[in-house]
């Protein structure tokens, strides 16, 4: 299973890398929204001939373009990959908000 | 009679001008009441999303450590070391917020405890800056401090400095850019030549990041203010940490101000009044520790 991780926050993204590495994850991270970006197009692209299936963690509060925008361009370009939101927020309405957008969770 | 009338006529139009003119005011009255309760009421979930946000994300991170740690085989010591540092340094980001938001609790109780005393200046500006270095660290921003000469006494209460001082040093480092510097230096001024100023010390904190646009500046250190410019640099943060700073400053007698020129450098300075020095002698009748 290949990960994509896009989350700003340096020590969440660390310990969220070592813990699925050693699960057996490949994982690549991306630390703001346009890098993520860029990163969820070559992975959607790329990911068969990694042969396997792929995820995205999007964290919802990212810099420059929030999560939730991410995730709205991403589903815009028909990225029909898996997307995990990641938030510490926690409110309906940020639920709400991420599975209008078509997030998995 | 028929002037009767018409003088009875012509009252009653003032007395129903009046009255609407009355419940037009009113109306307005209590439209802006609204729009300042649904202002006030905006700003309210904001802070509550901005503070969960806040405790939470140094929780996930000592929680999500620990679970790392806690999965597979041993592993040597050296790395339950670095795991422990870093749960250690969530836990202490989660007493500072704890801590800030207790400041603002007990200010709007107006039970917020200053002692002031003697404090050497020097000493509390190196703790903050031990506090604040994982927070550098992680967003790889260099923080120099050129060290004075003489050690400057001030009046303060030391915990509430060291809080004063961390949230102006933690904001230069939220808004540095990643890999960017801050700059703190430490002044004696007044008291020399022919100015009878009086004498200070004046810590000035400088930040090379986003900047603070003129018409923000007014209102940077309003509470839960946060510009567009900052909230899409740093989406985390409450937007209550200078408000708090200024609490402090004002109840420690030390002016604060800030000065920035937008995307390029932010300067805050504490101003405080010198009780005594140990540098070279400047003027008559100032002690010297």
């Amino acid at each position: 299973m290949n990960i994509l991780l896009i989350e700003d926050d340096a020590r969440v993204a660390d310990f969220l890398e070592r813990g699925l590495r050693a699960e057996g994850y490949r994982v690549q991270t991306a630390r703001n929204g346009p890098d993520g970006l860029d990163l969820a197009r070559d992975f959607n692209r790329e990911l068969p001939g990694l042969g396997g299936t792929g995820v995205i963690l999007l964290d919802v509060m990212l810099p420059t373009m929030s999560g939730i925008e991410v995730c709205q361009i991403l589903r815009a370009e028909k990225v029909k990959l898996p997307i995990l939101m990641l938030t510490a927020l926690g409110s309906t309405n940020d639920r709400v908000a991420g599975f209008r957008l078509n997030a998995s969770r | 009679m028929a002037t009767e009338l018409q003088a009875r006529r012509a009252e009653e139009a003032n007395v129903r001008q009046l009255l609407e003119e009355r419940v037009a005011e009113q109306t307005a009255d209590l439209q802006m009441a609204v729009a300042g309760l649904q202002d006030s009421e905006a700003r309210r979930r904001q802070l509550l999303s901005d503070i969960s946000h806040e405790l939470r994300t140094p929780t996930t991170v000592i929680r999500g450590e620990a679970e790392v740690a806690l999965r597979g085989g041993d592993r040597p010591v050296a790395e339950y070391r670095d795991t422990l540092q870093r749960i250690g340094e969530a836990a202490g980001q989660l007493g500072t917020v704890i801590a800030d938001l207790l400041t603002v609790a007990r200010t709007d109780a107006d039970a917020l405890d200053v002692r002031l005393e003697p404090v050497e200046l020097l000493g509390a500006v190196k703790q903050a800056i031990e506090r604040t270095r994982g927070q550098a660290s992680l967003r790889n921003v260099t923080v120099t401090f050129t060290v004075p000469h003489e050690h400057m006494m001030v009046t303060a209460d030391p915990p509430r400095l060291a809080q004063l001082v961390g949230l102006i040093l933690d904001n230069a480092i939220r808004y540095s850019h990643v890999g960017g510097s801050v700059t703190i230096s430490l002044r004696h001024v007044g008291g020399r030549g022919a100015t009878d100023e009086p004498q200070a010390a004046v810590l000035a904190i400088e930040d090379h990041g986003i900047g603070i646009a003129p018409d923000d500046l007014e209102r940077v250190f309003d509470r839960h203010y946060r510009s567009a410019e900052a909230r899409g640099h740093r989406p985390d943060g409450t937007g209550i940490g200078l408000a708090i700073a200024e609490t402090l400053a004002s109840r420690q007698g030390v002016e604060i101000s800030v000065e920035s020129t937008p995307k390029q450098r932010t300067v805050f300075s504490l101003r405080f009044e010198l009780l005594a020095h140990s540098g070279p002698t400047v003027k008559n009748g100032w002690p010297t520790p």
